[in-house]
């Protein structure tokens, strides 16, 4: 039995699958730690499961189900000899496939249309994988089109023998969330009571109860997202807006006014394509870096609650923006969430004026000059001098900014997993943290030990809590995605330390775990002695 | 003094005209300087001359940023200032505005020229907001004081156009529009003969090539609530007056 099983399935549109969530939910009722989301094959989502929780989908293909014979092309490379293809045809090669794989034609379009008039085939692909997964159907009886996933489960339990997986008793108590919704939630436990959103992120927030004390209000471009929500924050609101990444440059303008008139709000940035890619950021770092602001960028649905959490209270702390950046592969993967409960901030308001303080001051005091950059926050409607709030470009105010940022942010920037000294540490931000896990895992079985430093906060750099981590590992990796060297490049201007060995993949956008395990093994290794 | 600006026009004289009435309707409303917002362009040379809160942004914000306010705090009167074509560069969120009826004030400032007082492509494009509309002549300020307090009074979005002469001529367009000024209403309290109530009838009329120009109530769709008045019931209290404290996951999820 290996470790987790990782079952492929169709891209239903650009961004999400509803195959790959179905079998998720009947997975997660079966009692299994599963992660849903995007897969690194054309077209394609997956879904894996494992008795315990899951970092990364695996490179094997242990059950394909799709009706794309160019997807059921690309995964044959990667199958094994228990694999189970289940495709509307029998592959045209069949010749190129182990004889031990389990070719099973079903008939998916004629099921759906057999079952219903109007057919749905998603839900029969369902049925077809968890009849391959021994998943008995009534597990989706809280699932939509329950007879179409009974009917490609008994179309396909008549042809193939399912893999023989240990049966897990217990229901995982888990929260069911993808990271949008994590992020989403975390901010809403945080305060979050105005979200301003796009068009193309509005799936993300509908999916949220009707009845919670929050407006979400959905604008034509991300910069109108921002600028509401700066409106909002002005009045004393706390706030986030929910956009597209690929909104970023002609937001720019958007966020330095926010920045310059030190207004805390909250920007949540994922992709809608090139789900794989990490963006560089290079033009918001700049103005980060330069005028003060922060970024985030979470590894996993737990994080994503948690640093919407944190990321609020920053951005009253410090009256300032503060940008999550969600990688496709966080943003649209799913998993079961434990102990959320427990992750709880109490909100921070900074330098905000109660009442009574409002009313004691004499002058308007939001941008006045102190030693730690803070100045008191006052709201339109208290008491005492009404507010100018202004966006103020001077030299003498982004000194002021600056300050502030120095003084004050005392945020940790990284996070270390596995053991605190490792023959190798790999520092990587984002998704990437999933695959470096399970090549942690990988390579402790053949003698070289890793660990992970996770760069939380890429911005703004501080080096001070970096470098002494840097200067005390044996060997860095800088893991990350194609899309540029953003992290490679930050680390050494943060440090002045030139780190050699950067794994960038050039091939493909995305990273595995087996390229981490690759590149240790063949870099790290002489002659089978390791290090 | 105003009347006397405004028979002995300068260049000055419209913008410390409007601030000056406007601080009139405004008091005679009885806001407070503190409950009060103007959200203007970072564009204007300069600031409004009034007592009260003042935000100060790119023009392509501003619109939003009102929006963003007002609806976090409904107990603040929101009043933004734009020119006609900072209005309709904005032409999204201006919709939004109308549809949603947000309690918002939009104070626009035409500059017309002495031969083209009445741009007709705004015109076309105001016909389109369902909301309630006036025009005003800044060197009327009787009369713009009383559509500044019907503005503010209005619970839903009010649309003001102040006709402001600023050109080099502008003398010679003050007169020009003075000369053809008609007021829609003669008593500020009733509508008259003016079918304001029949939005398409009224713009069909305002768009007739004609000598006058037409200043007073546009447009008014009575009966309307504005959304901040929706949302303060369903959410039992405004955005900002919401407990802030941690809610537990059973409230949130769906």
């Amino acid at each position: 039995m290996p470790q987790s099983i990782t079952v492929v399935v169709d891209q239903t549109d650009t961004i999400s699958s509803l195959t790959s969530q179905l079998l998720a939910q009947a997975c997660h009722v079966a009692g299994w730690q599963v992660l849903a989301g995007p897969y690194w094959l054309p077209d394609s989502f997956a879904v894996t499961i494992a008795a315990q929780p899951v970092q990364s989908h695996n490179s094997e293909v242990a059950i394909i189900a799709s009706q794309n014979p160019g997807l059921i092309a690309a995964a044959r490379p990667h199958l094994t000899e228990q694999s189970i293809v289940i495709s509307e045809e029998i592959p045209a090669n069949q010749s190129l496939y182990n004889p031990q794989t389990q070719l099973i034609p079903i008939a998916f379009n004629t099921i759906a249309r057999q079952v219903h008039k109007k057919p749905v085939v998603e839900p029969v692909i369902v049925g077809c994988a968890m009849a391959a997964l021994g998943l008995a159907p009534k597990l989706a009886k809280n699932l939509p089109n329950t007879p179409h996933i009974e009917a490609g489960y008994q179309a396909t339990v008549i042809q193939l023998a399912p893999l023989k997986l240990p049966r897990l008793g217990n229901k995982n108590d888990g929260v069911w969330l993808s990271g949008q919704q994590a992020t989403i939630l975390g901010l809403l436990a945080a305060g979050t009571r105005y979200l301003a959103h796009v068009p193309t992120t509005a799936q993300a927030v509908n999916w949220l109860g009707a009845d919670i004390p929050m407006v979400a209000n959905q604008t034509t471009t991300a910069a109108q997202a921002v600028s509401q929500v700066m409106g909002a924050a002005i009045a004393g609101c706390r706030v986030a807006a929910f956009i597209d990444q690929d909104d970023m440059g002609s937001l720019l303008p958007t966020i330095q006014t926010a920045i310059e008139a030190e207004q805390p709000l909250v920007v949540v940035c994922q992709p809608i394509r090139d789900l794989w890619l990490q963006p560089s950021f290079s033009s918001l770092s700049s103005l980060l870096n330069e005028q003060g602001g922060l970024l985030l960028k979470p590894a996993n649905q737990q994080q994503c609650y948690a640093m919407a959490q944190e990321a609020a209270n920053i951005a009253e702390q410090l009256q300032t923006p503060v940008v999550i950046s969600l990688d496709g592969p966080v943003a649209y993967s799913s998993q079961a969430v434990n102990n959320l409960q427990k992750i709880k901030l109490t909100p921070q308001r900074g330098q905000l004026l109660t009442y009574k303080q409002a009313i004691t001051q004499t002058s308007f005091q939001s941008y006045k000059s102190t030693p730690n950059g803070l100045s008191p926050r006052k709201l339109p409607g208290q008491p005492g001098p009404t507010i100018k709030v202004l966006a103020d470009h001077s030299l003498a105010a982004q000194t002021k900014r600056l300050t502030k940022m120095a003084a004050n942010l005392n945020h940790p920037i990284y996070q270390l997993h596995g053991p605190i000294e490792a023959d190798i540490t790999v520092l990587c931000a984002g998704y990437i943290v999933g695959p470096a896990t399970v090549a942690m895992t990988e390579l402790k079985k053949q003698g070289l030990s890793l660990n992970i430093l996770q760069v939380t906060v890429p911005y703004p750099p501080n080096s001070e809590q970096i470098l002494p981590v840097i200067r005390g590992g044996r060997h860095m990796v800088v893991v990350e995605a194609a899309g540029g060297s953003s992290l490679a490049t930050l680390l050494r201007q943060q440090t002045g330390l030139h780190l050699s060995h950067v794994l960038l993949s050039d091939r493909q956008p995305q990273i595995q775990a087996q390229d981490i395990i690759n590149y240790c093994l063949d870099t790290f290794t002489h002659g089978g002695h390791s290090l | 003094m105003i009347d006397q600006l405004a028979t002995n026009w300068q260049p000055i004289a419209g913008p410390f005209t409007m601030w000056q009435t406007l601080q009139l309707a405004v008091d005679q409303a009885g806001y407070e300087s503190q409950r009060l917002a103007m959200v203007y362009p970072d564009t204007r040379s300069t600031q409004p001359l009034l007592m009260a809160n003042t935000i100060c942004l790119p023009a392509d914000q501003v619109m939003s940023a009102s929006m963003g306010m007002v609806t976090a705090n409904p107990a603040l009167k929101v009043i933004a200032i734009l020119s006609a074509d900072q209005l309709l560069a904005d032409w999204p969120t201006l919709q939004q505005l109308s549809t949603e009826n947000h309690n918002l004030t939009l104070l626009v400032i035409d500059s017309p020229s002495a031969s083209d007082c009445i741009n007709q492509t705004i015109l076309s494009l105001l016909s389109n907001l369902d909301c309630w509309q006036a025009r005003a002549f800044v060197g009327d300020s009787l009369h713009m004081q009383q559509l500044y307090q019907a503005a503010i009074r209005h619970d839903g979005l009010s649309l003001l156009s102040i006709l402001v002469p600023t050109s080099s001529e502008n003398d010679l367009t003050y007169q020009a529009i003075r000369s053809r000024l008609f007021a829609l209403q003669s008593d500020k309290n009733k509508i008259g003969n003016w079918p304001a109530t029949d939005r398409a009838k009224a713009y069909q009329m305002l768009s007739q090539p004609k000598q006058r120009i037409d200043v007073g109530l546009l447009h008014a769709s009575p009966g309307r609530p504005s959304y901040q008045k929706v949302l303060l019931k369903g959410l039992d209290g405004a955005l900002v007056d919401q407990p802030f404290k941690t809610l537990s996951l059973k409230n949130l999820l769906p």
